[in-house]
């Protein structure tokens, strides 16, 4: 039996493959499937770095035009309304602890019946005096209810002088002197 | 030179060869270029291009917080303008109480007399008479320098409860008076003699009124 023998020229023999030419083959037979996923996430990578860039240059646009229009409010706006906060607050710290002698005068008053008696009452420093020349009933009225008074503390007779006439008329030159509890006013 | 080459390209050869002598070895082999692969891919495309866009977010979100930041800003400076518009005769009412850079001293005079003429009560006089001093308003009041204080002396004569009253409303007038010093006394001797009705007692005042100065001369 003869052996035919065929020669295909379509088909040429190939030369052996060198390590490169089977590292190219195993890229894009084998490790093609991570070549692929890779070039996915670097094109994903590209749109949303485009997206990111995007935002930042309408985020940059956006932070110019408040800035320009802050800048207008710094340089009119912005002294004028510290100035009133910082004014509002030293005002409310003024009134809290301003002085108020009105009530303490009033209730002094309130302790004497005589719309002519000859007291004179000084409010100042936190301290009320009274001083004058009149009845000791009065007097001693009046002491007993400053001292019975919550408005006040260290209630002290300075002085009570009684002279010949004086004896008579049951009149005496005396000084009060006491400290308020509260001379401050009510707060806001 | 050339020998010595070859030597170690068949050294290399016979070292590769004996890793894929087996199928085992082969497999174990395939595996680890994969892994070494994918780490490469990893490094060299994947985390570049995700570092330059989550860099880039990151930015973002700083620059978002400035945004805010100058926003809520903006607001708060538009509502107080709009806030100060529709309270325009309060906040000037405020400034004349409590004026910058100057002491509104006709305006305190004036409201002195207002007061008086209110509460039925003579004005005899009223003076301003010095500065207070800085030091002792920051003591007593805890506020900046900026806050100047002049004191106004006043005498008054009237009936003894509307001399009351005048202190009274001059405490809760919206001027910042403080009081520093009232005496009332009922006149006598030959002044009572003299006085006419309704005017038996004198008050003699002392008060303090405020403003503010920007600089801190």
């Amino acid at each position: 039996m003869a052996k035919s023998v065929t020669f295909n020229l379509l088909k040429p023999l190939q030369p052996p493959k060198t390590a490169w030419d089977k590292i190219y083959d195993w890229i894009v037979d084998k490790a093609r499937i991570v070549v692929l996923v890779t070039i996915i996430l670097i094109a994903a990578a590209f749109v949303a770095k485009v997206v990111v860039d995007t935002d930042a240059k309408n985020k940059n646009k956006q932070i110019d035009s408040l800035t320009q229009r802050l800048s207008f409010y710094t340089a009119e706006v912005e002294p004028r309304l510290r100035l009133l906060a910082i004014k509002t607050d030293s005002y409310q710290k003024i009134w809290n602890k301003s002085s108020s002698y009105s009530t303490i005068i009033k209730e002094i008053y309130s302790y004497v019946d005589n719309p002519g008696a000859d007291l004179t009452i000084k409010a100042s420093d936190g301290k009320v005096s009274i001083f004058g020349t009149e009845d000791l009933t009065l007097l001693r009225n009046l002491e007993e209810k400053l001292r019975n008074s919550p408005s006040f503390t260290s209630v002290n007779f300075g002085s009570l002088s009684i002279d010949g006439s004086d004896v008579q008329d049951a009149k005496g030159e005396y000084s009060v002197s006491a400290v308020i509890k509260d001379s401050k006013r009510p707060q806001i | 030179m050339a020998e010595n080459i070859e030597t170690k390209t068949q050294a290399r050869q016979s070292r590769l060869n004996e890793l894929l002598s087996t199928s085992q070895r082969k497999t174990y082999f395939v595996a680890a270029v994969t892994v070494l692969f994918v780490l490469i891919m990893l490094l060299v495309g994947v985390l570049p291009s995700y570092s330059a866009f989550s860099a880039q977010a990151v930015e973002n979100g700083k620059r978002q917080d400035a945004i805010d930041q100058l926003d809520a800003k903006r607001t708060t400076i538009e509502n107080l303008v709009k806030e100060e518009e529709t309270k325009k005769n309060l906040v000037d009412e405020f400034n004349l109480a409590f004026p910058t850079p100057t002491p509104e001293q006709i305006n305190v005079l004036t409201v002195a007399q207002n007061t008086a003429d209110k509460n039925g009560i003579f004005l005899l006089n009223s003076t301003i008479t010095n500065i207070v001093n800085t030091n002792d308003i920051i003591k007593k009041f805890l506020v900046t320098p900026q806050v100047k204080a002049q004191t106004v002396s006043a005498t008054l004569e009237g009936e003894r409860e509307s001399l009351t009253n005048y202190i009274a409303d001059l405490e809760s007038n919206v001027n910042l008076f403080d009081v520093t010093s009232a005496v009332i006394s009922r006149k006598t001797g030959k002044e009572l003699e003299i006085s006419l009705p309704g005017r038996e007692f004198k008050l003699t005042i002392q008060f303090n009124y405020f403003y503010y100065v920007q600089s801190t001369q």
